[in-house]
């Protein structure tokens, strides 16, 4: 599928009483996993880990989706043990027609966790995770210079066995 | 290390509770004036905050368990420390400027800021739903190597990287200018 360049998004960090999480959290997601996640672990990230929300508007000032980054320890074994940034849900809102958002959005997520990298404040190669049905969200991080680091797909039993990879990206800059 | 159960946090309230008394009643050095006291109350405010915050991941992260008696216990006792703080903190700024200048007016705002955050956008925490935070990467030791191997071999990012959103970019370029030689 060709792509022309990403849309420019303006993104806003929000918070857990913003009008703006009022209305994602409203967004008729198709996949009620979405839901869940941006419900229930996003609010305690916030909370209780380091996590930040952003809304990102198109130019015309609509509010086309919204992305999350934390600095936890998930993948700590792998980090020497280092807080580490990581990806844990972004969605475009799914009442209207994505027009390359998503990639946009990952890449704005890359940027910041880049800002705490330089920064010092976390390890720097960028993780997460996604269940292998979501072949679209595979390819847009792909697209993005994320690659699979997990040797085989890994099932969730809490998820009736879907399968799950681990994806990983070093935001360090070469010098 | 703690356990997070009922017993374990009331030792941590009463704790916080009798540093309070004893604050408040001008017992040792700490509090021995108006400054020290904003002092006093803006450390005891982070030690709430972070503490709520370990026990709210340990329940995220499965290492501990809900109880709603210990949840009861943190959101009273936080605003007890709330009220007794931001009384303190108003009457430091009514004598801020008239009589003396207070050092730790700042400290105890901001540490009233992340208390109220914490507070009124209050979380019941429970167990995640992304598998990475429920059980890590579970996986084989052959094919932990094997990941481990994977994130070693990662390329960095292009050395004329920069950000994508403009906005960005003088913050970049402050952060890269500090980290060179």
């Amino acid at each position: 599928m060709a792509h022309g360049p990403p849309i420019p998004l303006t993104a806003v960090l929000i918070g857990l009483e913003s009008n703006e999480f009022q209305a994602i959290a409203g967004w008729p997601f198709a996949d009620p996993f979405v839901k869940r996640l941006l419900q229930e672990d996003i609010p305690q990230r916030v909370q209780f880990g380091n996590c930040s929300i952003w809304t990102y508007r198109d130019p015309n000032g609509s509010l086309v989706g919204f992305g999350t980054l934390d600095m936890c320890g998930e993948c700590g074994e792998y980090t020497g043990g280092k807080l580490h940034p990581y990806i844990p849900l972004l969605a475009i809102n799914p009442t209207i027609k994505s027009r390359g958002y998503g990639t946009s959005i990952v890449r704005h997520l890359i940027d910041e966790a880049a800002l705490l990298a330089l920064h010092g404040l976390c390890h720097d190669v960028l993780f997460l995770e996604v269940y292998t049905t979501s072949e679209k969200a595979i390819r847009v991080y792909t697209e993005c210079g994320f690659a699979t680091v997990s040797p085989e797909p890994i099932p969730d039993s809490q998820e009736g066995g879907k399968t799950y990879i681990v994806m990983a990206k070093r935001i360090s800059i070469a010098s | 290390m703690t356990t997070f159960d009922l017993a374990d946090v009331r030792r941590f309230t009463a704790d916080l509770d009798a540093r309070m008394d004893q604050c408040d009643n001008g017992e040792g050095m700490e509090c021995a004036n108006l400054d020290g006291t904003l002092r006093h109350y803006a450390v005891l405010c982070c030690e709430f905050c972070d503490r709520v915050r370990q026990w709210g991941r340990a329940i995220f992260y499965g290492q501990a368990a809900f109880d709603p008696e210990v949840e009861r216990l943190w959101i009273d006792e936080g605003i007890g420390l709330y009220r007794r703080a931001s009384d303190l903190w108003a009457h430091g700024q009514e004598l801020q400027g008239e009589c003396f200048a207070l050092q730790n007016g700042a400290a105890l705002g901001s540490a009233l800021w992340r208390l109220e955050r914490l507070l009124s956008a209050w979380v019941t925490p429970k167990p995640a739903i992304a598998p990475l935070a429920r059980h890590g990467v579970a996986l084989t030791q052959a094919a932990k190597e094997e990941v481990q191997k994977r994130v070693d071999a990662l390329p960095p990012l292009p050395a004329d990287w920069q950000p994508t959103d403009p906005r960005r970019r003088p913050l970049f370029r402050k952060l890269q200018q500090r980290r060179q030689p």
